[in-house]
């Protein structure tokens, strides 16, 4: 089984730069190191708001290996070690989403929250954006 | 179905302009290796894909074929953006300019126009899988022999991604043909096509 596990667990050089340039490490996500933006304002609820680019880099991170491990599973589908990694990347990529979505827009045209005008009509498109 | 997720696979940020290279690198958006002509492959062949689990690995790798076409687009968009008259005369992509200003158009580097001949879906699972080995691997030399001219480490970046991506799709096809040779008679694995033939595989 270790065998069949290699190729995702490969320390590939793409995610060695990944690492370098401050995304961190699978499983070590620090997108909750926030800019506080309201810190001066009462009035706004004092969650901090995440930085958009620890997002953003940590749904290319875990979304990366959730593509990956799905093409594992897809020719070793009853791997209990894989089918593990997918629970936990499933759960993180979920939540990470759904805390982009709140703060910076939708990421799917389905999850659009109640707004005028339609936030997934006025989106920024992947290839102008800078993350 | 398919529906989109508004962000890349792997980030692309380019900064400096460079239409000489994006011209190289369309070959990769749609010459004979490039991301369209993989992406329809795997997504065409599919239905003549008589085992689940091999219909399900051409359908994922189809789609993230899809989401490097749009790697390979954002990057050629970023390298010609607010290009000069003068810029794309000196950088040789006056001839590219001239039919398509610079809009994205899935052509090969030498100017040859994207072919169905590429989709190579041929109804025989062995036949297919070993198609899409190939292609794979021709992928992967393309993106090498692109690295070579590459200098950019902001361009080279994501094209390093995508070429390590080939590597790992050549390795899930493998799987594959295994899974399919699985099924089939080990004493002659082409006794019969399983994706029509398929009296034979009920006597089987």
């Amino acid at each position: 089984m270790n065998q069949n596990m290699n190729s995702y667990n490969q320390n590939t050089s793409y995610m060695n730069r990944m690492n370098s340039n401050g995304m961190n490490p699978m499983g070590n996500m620090n997108h909750m190191h926030s800019t506080n933006r309201n810190i001066n304002n009462p009035n706004v609820s004092s969650n901090p708001v995440p930085c958009r680019k620890d997002l953003m880099n940590s749904i290319y991170e875990i979304g990366f290996a959730m593509d990956d491990i799905i093409l594992f599973l897809d020719t070793h589908p009853s791997n209990q070690e894989a089918l593990n990694y997918y629970q936990k990347l499933r759960k993180q990529y979920h939540d990470l989403v759904k805390t982009y979505s709140i703060h910076y827009g939708p990421l799917l045209a389905r999850s659009v929250i109640c707004d005028n005008p339609f936030s997934w009509a006025k989106k920024k498109m992947p290839w102008e954006r800078e993350v | 179905m398919f529906q989109y997720e508004n962000r890349l696979q792997y980030p692309v940020n380019i900064t400096k302009c460079d239409p000489k290279m994006a011209s190289l690198i369309i070959s990769q958006f749609g010459g004979p290796d490039g991301e369209l002509s993989a992406s329809m492959r795997y997504l065409s062949q599919r239905f003549a894909m008589p085992y689940r689990e091999v219909s399900g690995l051409l359908t994922d790798i189809g789609t993230e074929e899809l989401s490097h076409l749009e790697i390979i687009g954002t990057i050629i968009h970023q390298l010609t953006r607010n290009l000069s008259p003068e810029e794309i005369k000196a950088g040789g992509f006056d001839a590219y300019y001239v039919d398509h200003t610079t809009g994205l158009w899935p052509q090969a580097a030498g100017g040859i126009p994207n072919n169905a001949c590429e989709y190579q879906s041929k109804g025989d699972p062995i036949t297919d899988l070993f198609e899409d080995m190939a292609a794979e691997q021709k992928a992967r030399s393309t993106y090498e022999n692109l690295l070579r001219l590459i200098k950019d480490p902001d361009v080279a970046d994501p094209l390093r991604y995508l070429r390590a991506r080939e590597v790992v799709h050549f390795q899930r096809f493998g799987e594959g043909l295994r899974i399919v040779q699985d099924n089939l008679n080990s004493k002659n694995f082409y006794a019969f096509n399983p994706a029509f033939d398929t009296d034979c595989k009920k006597k089987n």
